[in-house]
């Protein structure tokens, strides 16, 4: 009787443990005049997964961003081209709009890529999931500021 | 002035207050996106070869579902051994013009031209209903929407409909998704940007069952909202789910004037 009882709050316990894991809590970060100038992981990004993230269906910035040096024949072109968005922006600033652009425009069309709250009928494949994870993030500015012409 | 003289005076300038407030909301209810000489068909989005694929029926591939919906809309099926030639006398005349006014409210319910052709199969033939999706049944829905081919658009909003107009509104401006993008955001924002490699089009649904050659098959208007659904990663409804109906009455709306040119193609 006990033991039936213990099992079931172990299994629940176990339950609980997996699904606050699963939705995997976010770092937080704070804002500052329109820019995140903290870092939000202590590994500093890479610029070359950065680029790869850039590319690959993880960030597909190219389905609305046209990036000169990525040589690609389909690049769309809903947002601002990002050529030279390294000289426009500090790093703090390019860490913001990607986090959560809707701070600088609520209206954007541009996916927050660092939530996983506050969010409507999100596929069961992605909920409680951001887009990309913090690392990513780090990465994919951090080859964003090479972008200099 | 008295006591009673200022209470009907409040009274009456609520009233009015009330009224003013309803007309510009509906004002705003009854607003396009598209003024009806900017309506462009998904056609001048798509690519030429494409376009060209459409616009040459010996070519457009769409046409085998149509000439099989031919051959369904005549077989002599069941106890009944009835047809919907039988009924709907021929084929051409009779059903000419109908599969513009779809969505409609039947019976309370808001229901698409595929629902509808199932109807006439369970209440009027004896059959059984066809699988929504299922090649029949697009097959019939794609040679009925033929049969109007060039008919303008023209579903009702007024009456039993408004409250699937409105709901179907809503949901058109929502944002869902991981990617938070509502429909309005592509296609009234950005129609003829990029995304990709592909053109972003007004979204109308003028020229469904679509030819869809990623697919290699004709695909329902719900299942396009399906695919757009996926595109802003936010999980799907099912076919034929009361929500895409409401949605699909509203973009039927948004392209009302619009000639049908079923089976259109697209990538
Ligand atoms: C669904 C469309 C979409 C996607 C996907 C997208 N963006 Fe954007 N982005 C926009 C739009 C639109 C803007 C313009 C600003 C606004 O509307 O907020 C923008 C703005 C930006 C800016 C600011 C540029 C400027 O000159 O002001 C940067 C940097 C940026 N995006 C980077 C990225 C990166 C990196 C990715 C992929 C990881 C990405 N974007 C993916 C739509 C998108
Ligand atoms: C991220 C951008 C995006 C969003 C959000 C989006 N769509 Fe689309 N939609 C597209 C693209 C790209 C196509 C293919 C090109 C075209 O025909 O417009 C398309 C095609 C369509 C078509 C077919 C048009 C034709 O001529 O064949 C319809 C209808 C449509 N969308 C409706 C919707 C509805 C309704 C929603 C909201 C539930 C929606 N879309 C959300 C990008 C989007």
């Amino acid at each position: 009787m006990y033991f039936k009882l213990f099992m079931i709050i172990l299994i629940n316990f176990c339950i609980f443990i997996y699904s606050a894991s699963a939705n995997n809590a976010l770092i937080n970060y704070q804002i500052i005049d329109y820019a995140i100038p903290l870092s939000l992981t202590s590994v500093s990004g890479n610029p070359e997964s950065g680029q790869k993230i850039v590319i690959s269906r993880e960030g597909n910035c190219l389905a609305c961003h046209q990036i000169p040096n990525i040589v690609d024949k389909f690049q769309g072109n809903i947002g601002p081209s990002l050529a030279g968005v390294g000289n426009r922006y500090t790093m703090g600033e390019l860490r913001l709009r990607l986090v959560d652009p809707y701070v600088i425009n609520s209206k954007s069309l541009m996916p927050a890529f660092y939530k996983n709250q506050n969010l409507i009928r999100v596929d069961k494949k992605y909920t409680g999931k951001s887009i990309l994870t913090a690392q990513q993030i780090e990465d994919v500015i951090s080859w964003l500021a090479t972008l200099k012409n | 002035m008295s006591f009673y003289n200022v209470i009907i005076f409040i009274l009456f300038l609520i009233y009015s207050l009330n009224v003013f407030s309803q007309e510009t909301l509906n004002n705003k209810l009854y607003e396009k996106p598209y003024a009806n000489n900017a309506l462009k068909s998904g056609k001048y989005f798509a690519r030429e070869e494409t376009r060209n694929i459409e616009l040459d029926e010996f070519e457009n591939p769409g046409m085998i579902w149509v000439e099989r919906g031919k051959d369904l809309f005549n077989l002599q099926d069941g106890e009944n051994n009835s047809s919907c030639a039988l009924c709907h006398k021929g084929d051409t005349n009779s059903l000419l013009g109908v599969a513009a006014s779809y969505p409609k409210v039947y019976k309370n319910q808001l229901i698409n031209l595929e629902q509808k052709i199932n109807m006439c199969r369970k209440n009027n033939m004896n059959l059984p209903k066809y699988k929504l999706e299922s090649n029949n049944l697009l097959s019939l829905s794609s040679f009925v929407s033929y049969i109007s081919k060039g008919v303008p658009m023209n579903v009702s909003v007024a009456g039993k409909a408004e409250k699937y107009f409105k709901k179907g509104k809503e949901i058109f401006y929502q944002r869902i998704g991981q990617m938070n993008l509502a429909c309005n955001q592509c296609h009234d924002e950005i129609a003829g940007s990029y995304l990709r490699a592909e053109k972003i089009s007004q979204g109308h649904i003028n020229g469904f069952p679509s030819y869809l050659m990623r697919w290699e098959g004709i695909a329902s208007v719900h299942r396009r909202f399906q695919f757009c659904n996926n595109q802003a990663r936010a999980q799907p409804l099912e076919i034929g789910h009361n929500d895409y109906n409401a949605l699909q009455l509203y973009v039927a709306w948004r392209g009302n004037g619009l000639p049908i040119e079923t089976p259109s193609v697209r990538r």
